[in-house]
């Protein structure tokens, strides 16, 4: 644990997230509440799970970081095709994004801000990384598929996202296999003709590892990005990306990136030392000559 | 410039750095690094007064088992104020801002420090540091200990602990900036012929010593401003619900705290090395290894600070190395130890109050290291850890090490930094009885840790009372040997008998410069052939 110690943040996107803290409340006031949605867990604050309601007792995310999905899921691509996950695996990361098409609460909000923070990434869709968006919902077609799919590489913007971005549909056995390989845990309220369910978006490796977790329904870029790095393994990404994961690392507990204090401490330590060397060596160089008698 | 005609001193120089210059502000902003170092002394004698005040108080409430003057609340105040003020604002600054300050300079054949200014700006952050911890005692202090470990400095604190925190976080840049200068000085500023082998022994220690202000001090300006952070803004750091490691406090504060341990010893060995080289009139044993052992002390000392963690949630593979590391300390400080001895085999020791002081040292450094060793080894501390063997141990070096050779250093120089002497019969009887009363203090804690009493008590078994006594009334004895030079020597400022420029007839630049020094030091940048030239005429003037 020593070395994980961190800050809640990395400082830029910090400072990103002050701004945005109002909207985020509202919203989660409005959504069953983020806490839910963001479905940390293990968290002392969280009530243990015979006290909550029965509706959101089989709600959340588990974790199964660094598992395998199987890539032999069958599902159906927005024109109706049947595919396989396989088929969107290849080299590059891959976001996935569960939701159902015709949520009227989270699911929106959450793909809203998974584009807004795709633009906001220089990264690009296609080229550095591809996005699966799977309905949990079985009676969804791809016909819904395809209009979302319009909506969202519309709103994306740049040229490829319609091969890059893919919105799925599938039967349960399909949903259910996937649903359980990355820990999605959500169940269908019969009262209210609902889905219940925690939002989050996973990245995964272009093998098809899960290797982060993001949640809630907004996913500053800069976490984003890193996330993608870590899980391309070194394949896309600049230097500098490099240096911030070297002082930032992922925090399983929050989802976030933030900053390594020990890492930042070593750093400082060496910088420290290095200056002082520099010092000595340079007057041990300089010593002046009237000395040397 | 007038003087007042001064009849009955034909040695004293008619004008020199005490009287060059009057009024308060001749001392308030003077860049003479000799009146620095006065303004050191007089600001360091009122903490160590304040702490030692502290720990006799403490001792009082001792006597009794269930506590005789306070409750445990104030009680843990008292260890903890007690601790920070001698370890912050006493030990730390002591040799190096009060010897090192009026000697670097002069032993190396320079005018003054590299920085000037920059040294009056220390001690002006000194002062600031120690008033603003002095201002979190007042407000009712802090109960952490001096270790500050948190959740006890952060979740659960019930004192005073950021201001506390602010005024070490402030007292470290002094520290800083003198260790800068220092270092600088030593390097830049030394006289035609002064090569690094032929500097005093002194030197080289306090070269080693800044060296480790320069590493260890920000650590524990950052580790302070880490707890302030996570206090203040709620950033998990330390703090396990935040996401934190309260672990974490622990590796920063030793990694700081060990080195500053050797902050405190290296300075009085530095010293203890010229007493015994001016007592033995005789060039100390094995010039390159004590000045080679004090860089290796310095170096080592930032590799052992898991020796304090062995229980507290440490790999036991670290212990391991940790442990042998710690061990490893043992022989740079032994070489020390045996070369001092072999200085004095067949030499014409004499037993001069300087000269007793080093004496001293030698053996209670002796006995403070070697109970380390105890501590040092992994099953054994798993007995003695947090009791008062280690409370023992450690007093025996910072107080029995680092004051003794503080004393003896004031001794010794004190002839130079005022042109007086003190009465010697004195000054050997205060320090026998701070030499009987150390041991009586301390000793008994040794057997008590032993015996399983824990530090930081308020009360204890009735079965400990005979002990606990002993030690109080050492600590009296102790308080008394501390005070008695503190009256010779104010008598000896004003009507001590002159002493001339070099009343031991020892070696060494500053002893070749009239009493008290000219304000530059030197009228001719001096010319050094040779270090601690004993051997070559009849030394002792007398």
């Amino acid at each position: 644990m020593l070395m994980t110690t961190k800050f809640e943040k990395c400082a830029w996107d910090w400072q990103r997230r002050k701004g945005r803290r109002p909207v985020r409340t509202v919203l989660a006031a409005l959504a069953m509440t983020a806490a839910l949605a963001g479905g940390v867990p293990g968290r002392a604050q969280a009530p243990p799970a015979s006290q909550l309601p029965p509706a959101f007792r089989d709600v959340g995310i588990d974790q199964k970081l660094n598992q395998q999905i199987p890539l032999d899921i069958p599902f159906r691509d927005e024109n109706g095709n049947i595919v396989a996950l396989r088929d969107f695996f290849d080299k590059r990361p891959v976001i996935l994004a569960l939701v159902y098409y015709e949520c009227p609460m989270l699911c929106t909000t959450s793909l809203n801000g998974l584009e807004q923070s795709m633009k906001e990434m220089k990264l690009d869709l296609g080229k550095d990384y591809d996005v699966v968006t799977v309905s949990f919902d079985p009676t969804e077609t791809p016909a819904l598929a395809r209009a979302k799919k319009a909506v969202y590489t519309g709103l994306y913007g740049r040229p490829g996202a319609a091969d890059a971005w893919h919105f799925l549909t599938g039967d349960q056995d399909s949903i259910d296999r996937l649903t359980k390989a990355v820990g999605f845990r959500y169940h269908y309220d019969s009262n209210i003709k609902q889905f219940i369910h925690a939002t989050g978006i996973m990245v995964l490796t272009p093998e098809g590892k899960v290797a982060r977790y993001f949640y809630g329904i907004q996913y500053p870029a800069g976490n984003l990005r890193l996330g993608l790095v870590e899980a391309s393994e070194g394949k896309i990404g600049t230097p500098v990306d490099a240096i911030l994961l070297y002082c930032c690392e992922y925090d399983p507990q929050t989802g976030k990136y933030s900053l390594i204090i020990a890492r930042a401490l070593q750093i400082g330590a060496a910088v420290t030392a290095l200056c002082l060397g520099g010092l000595m060596l340079v007057m041990f160089k300089s010593t002046p000559g009237r000395v040397r008698t | 410039m007038s003087t007042v005609a001064v009849e009955v001193a034909p040695t004293l120089p008619e004008v020199h750095y005490l009287n060059a210059d009057y009024g308060w502000r001749s001392w308030l902003f003077t860049t003479d690094h000799k009146r620095i170092a006065w303004l050191y002394l007089f600001a360091i004698t009122g903490f160590f007064a304040v702490g030692g005040l502290m720990a006799t108080l403490m001792r009082l409430n001792l006597i009794e088992p269930q506590g005789l003057l306070m409750e445990p609340a104030s009680y843990n105040k008292l260890f903890t104020a007690h601790g920070l003020i001698m370890i912050f604002f006493f030990l730390a600054p002591s040799i190096p801002t009060v010897l090192g300050n009026f000697l670097i300079p002069i032993m190396i054949g320079a005018r003054d420090v590299a920085f000037p200014k920059l040294n009056l700006l220390s001690w002006y952050i000194f002062m600031l540091a120690g008033s603003t911890f002095m201002f979190s005692v007042i407000r009712g202090g802090v109960d952490t200990g001096w270790t500050l470990y948190t959740p006890l400095s952060t979740t659960y604190a019930n004192g005073h602990v950021l201001s506390a925190a602010v005024g070490i976080f402030i007292s470290g840049f002094s520290s800083i900036l003198t260790g800068l200068n220092f270092m600088v000085t030593i390097h830049k500023m030394r006289a035609p012929g002064m090569t690094w082998f032929r500097l005093p022994l002194f030197i080289w220690s306090l070269y080693a010593t800044s060296v480790i202000f320069i590493l260890a001090m920000p650590v524990i300006a950052i580790t302070l401003a880490l707890i302030a952070l996570e206090r203040v803004f709620h950033v998990g750091i330390f703090d396990p619900a935040l996401g934190g490691d309260p672990i974490l406090f622990q590796h920063l504060f030793w990694f700081f705290g060990h080195p500053e341990v050797y902050i405190l010893i290296l300075p009085s060995m530095g010293v203890v090395s010229e007493l015994v080289a001016a007592g033995c009139r005789k060039r100390v044993f094995g010039y390159s290894f004590v000045a080679f052992s004090s860089v290796a002390i310095a170096a080592i000392s930032f590799m052992v600070w898991g020796h304090h963690m062995f229980l507290t949630g440490q790999s036991v593979y670290a212990g391991f190395v940790f442990s042998a590391l710690s061990f490893a300390v043992a022989i740079p400080s032994a070489i020390k130890v045996f070369n001092w001895t072999a200085t004095m085999h067949k030499a014409s020791v004499s037993y001069d109050a300087p000269m007793l002081y080093a004496i001293g040292f030698i053996g209670l450094f002796t006995i403070g290291g070697l109970t380390g060793l105890f501590l040092a080894s992994l099953g054994e501390d798993v007995h003695l850890h947090d009791t008062y063997f280690v409370v023992a141990h450690f007093h025996y070096v910072m107080v029995g090490g680092a004051i003794m050779g503080y004393l003896g250093g004031l001794h010794l120089w004190w002839p130079k930094m005022t042109g007086k002497l003190y009465p010697e019969a004195w000054a050997r009887f205060a320090c026998l009885l701070v030499f009987a009363g150390f041991n009586l203090t301390f000793g008994p804690q040794f057997i008590l840790g032993y015996l399983g009493m824990p530090r930081r008590y308020a009360v204890y078994p009735p079965e400990f009372q005979v002990l606990n006594v002993m030690s109080s009334a050492g600590a009296s004895i102790l308080a008394i040997g501390y005070f008695i030079p503190l009256v010779y020597f104010t008598w000896s400022a004003f009507k001590g008998p002159i002493a001339g420029p070099n009343p031991w007839g020892a070696k060494g630049l500053e002893w070749t410069i009239p009493s008290p020094p000219p304000t530059n030091n030197f009228e001719e940048t001096p010319i050094v052939e040779e270090a601690y030239a004993y051997g070559h005429e009849e030394a002792h003037v007398g």
